[in-house]
């Protein structure tokens, strides 16, 4: 976790917001998602999260869930992903994390999984089917403490106020707070509401908040800005390269974040 | 602790199996879900309900029949059936529909939303969506959405929207996702009726609470009729709502042999069945932990079933506590067996029971001979094969049919 803690503490000193960005190995294709990710890396992000692709991705909208689908008739092996991953982290001193659902862990073996995650150099997991309450009998909690990984804990606008503390209580390096009510993907109107609950958030979290779901433009950045340390970015940026000659989605993706990192 | 005390519980972990694995957003919802099912089960007013509709709209109970001419055709044991078929929209899902959408009124929700497969569930979400007054949307493969047109027609004839989903196998496993989608992004407003004894808590505790009540009407039945208990109980298994519905009462008896029956499909060695049982693992997907029929990588695997109602990668996860208990005896069908048995029942006993259905057929015909003359079975027929039309005509390749077909264009 250290390139994590250290990453987090830049964003926070540097009084500007951090930009977590969202990439699918394998998608649209093994080599170009290589590609896809250092440039993400190279044009600004902070931290980047590879998704290892799911069959039955619950949790994303149609942009992610599509590239999860098309990763996987590509033939994107989990191996492949893991593989692409180091190679991904052996090129950068930026924090990778994997995203991915629990039926990967669990199948790959949750000691086993943490464990390569870790010889892999990646800082840290996110599983977004996998609430701390089911960590009974799983031990993904344990696993990743005894690896040096963070376990991100997501937080909902609607999460009950007596989860909110149970929620941070497990939470490590950052906590990953959903701005509205959705799967990700679909524009976010940054509410008031969006803003009292970010705030009633900060006031009991010690860990830096990463704000996601549904984020795509600048404008909505600086709303947010106030009230979290880091912006998450993931189909809005799919978008840009999706259906695109590799060439035209790279320089894509880097206008894409100069736009969005860029001051207003 | 007894069986039926593990199955309906408030946590939903059935030993390893069950849980809620779902994205955080959905959390809330569940416990709310959850926390009201939990308190109307105690509610007079509402099981005085769920009894008045049981009988006066869908027509509970149901009768048990003893299958007179299949005994002696088979030459074993007594054969009981019971007919679930015969419930408002022609099979058992009516049952937990009726309970869900009386709760979804309670919690003043407006929308309800389902998946469905073959369009049985959907059917019946939507018809008691029409009787209580409530929004209607139902997710359904777009696969399934274009082979199971009659269904679609019946639905939007109810008032239903009937959303064709073009993500992944397009069947029902993305029917399911769709729906969860649609919960995660309107959760305020929704009740997701979701369709058998799948997915997070609370769902398989509920729903075995709705279905429960076939075993309970067979328990009296069948000490009526054949002044005993069953020695065995058959019933066909996809996410497992008939089989847990029939079995719930009789588990905590263990002289009762209870049998589940599963797709075999094409034959389980391959790749074209839907038996979790014969080369599953267990895993998580859905927002439940189970056995799933997945790849290498835990990739859910594409299945396969002359009936889509077991067409599914998943089994509820009470089923997969009961088989690792022991309770559960558990084998399967294939689809040639499947179609002969749907065939004898219906020229011995006059009942066309649902493709389903006749995996449990199919595991009677099997069975009975083996067995004393003196021994009871009883089997589920969960629904009526009326449904089936299209898939029997073409399995049989009923020239008459076909050109039937052909005139209506």
């Amino acid at each position: 976790m250290e390139k994590l803690n250290k990453q987090l503490a830049i964003i926070k000193a540097s009084n500007k917001p951090g930009f977590m960005m969202h990439t699918v190995a394998g998608y649209p294709d093994m080599k170009s998602s290589a590609e896809i990710a250092s440039t993400i890396l190279d044009a600004g992000a902070d931290i980047l999260e590879i998704q290892i692709p799911f069959s039955d991705p619950v949790a994303d909208g149609p942009v992610i869930a599509a590239a999860n689908e098309i990763a996987l008739r590509g033939g994107a092996t989990v191996e492949d992903c893991l593989d692409l991953i180091k190679d991904v982290t052996d090129s950068t001193d930026k924090p990778i994390l994997i995203m991915t659902y629990f039926n990967i862990v669990h199948h790959y073996g949750v000691e086993k999984f943490t464990q390569k995650a870790r010889e892999i150099d990646v800082q840290g997991l996110i599983v977004p089917d996998y609430p701390f309450d089911e960590d009974g009998g799983n031990g993904l909690i344990e696993h990743c403490h005894k690896n040096d990984l963070a376990l991100i804990q997501v937080m909902a606008s609607t999460t009950r106020p007596e989860r909110r503390a149970d929620i941070i209580e497990h939470a490590s390096g950052l906590v990953y707070c959903m701005a509205r009510t959705g799967t990700t993907g679909e524009k976010t109107v940054i509410s008031s509401e969006t803003k009292t609950y970010l705030e009633s958030v900060k006031r009991v979290c010690p860990l830096p908040l990463a704000v996601g779901f549904g984020l795509s433009d600048r404008e909505q950045v600086q709303a947010l800005k106030p009230h979290a340390d880091i912006m998450v970015v993931g189909s809005a940026l799919i978008k840009e390269y999706a259906d695109k000659p590799l060439d035209e989605g790279l320089q894509a993706v880097r206008n894409f974040m100069r736009n969005l990192t860029s001051k207003p | 602790m007894g069986y039926r005390d593990v199955l309906i519980n408030k946590d939903g972990h059935f030993g390893s199996f069950g849980g809620r694995y779902v994205p955080e957003v959905l959390v809330p919802i569940m416990d709310d879900l959850r926390d009201a099912f939990f308190e109307v089960i105690e509610d007079e007013s509402f099981v005085n309900e769920l009894l008045s509709y049981s009988r006066n709209y869908v027509g509970r109970p149901t009768p048990l029949t003893y299958c007179e001419n299949l005994t002696q055709n088979l030459g074993g044991a007594k054969i009981f059936m019971k007919n679930e078929g015969l419930l408002h929209t022609g099979a058992h899902k009516m049952n937990h529909c009726l309970g869900q959408a009386l709760i979804a009124k309670r919690m003043g929700k407006q929308r309800i939303i389902a998946e469905t497969g073959a369009g049985q569930h959907g059917l019946a979400t939507a018809t008691a969506c029409a009787k209580f007054g409530l929004d209607c949307t139902v997710y359904m493969g777009a696969k399934d959405y274009e082979r199971q047109r009659p269904n679609v027609f019946w639905m939007e004839q109810l008032g239903a929207t009937v959303v064709p989903v073009r993500e992944g196998d397009q069947t029902l496993r993305d029917a399911i996702n769709a729906a969860l989608r649609d919960l995660i992004a309107r959760p305020e407003e929704t009740h997701y009726l979701l369709g058998t004894v799948c997915g997070p808590n609370p769902y398989p505790a509920m729903n075995t609470y709705f279905q429960k009540v076939i075993g309970e009407e067979v328990r009296t039945q069948v000490v009526a009729q054949a002044g005993k208990l069953p020695d065995v109980m058959v019933a066909c298994v996809g996410g497992g709502s008939n089989a847990l519905g029939l079995f719930y009462d009789f588990l905590d008896e263990k002289e009762v042999r209870l049998i589940g029956v599963e797709a075999g499909g094409k034959g389980v060695d391959g790749d074209e069945h839907a038996a979790r049982f014969q080369g599953g693992e267990v895993g998580v997907a859905e927002g439940f932990k189970s056995y799933f029929l997945q790849n290498e990588d835990g990739q859910l695997s594409s299945t396969h079933s002359i009936s889509a109602g077991l067409d599914y990668a998943g089994i509820g996860p009470q089923l997969a506590y009961l088989q690792e208990s022991g309770r559960l005896e558990f084998t399967y069908a294939l689809d040639d067996d499947v179609m002969s048995a749907y065939q004898l029942l219906a020229r011995t006993e006059g009942v066309f029971a649902a493709m389903e259905s006749s995996h449990a057929v199919a595991e009677v015909v099997r069975l009975a001979p083996t067995l004393d003359k003196e021994d009871v079975v009883v089997f589920n027929c969960s629904g009526r094969g009326d449904k089936d039309l299209f898939i029997v005509t073409r399995e049989l390749d009923d020239e008459g049919f076909k050109t039937f077909l052909k005139e209506q264009i």
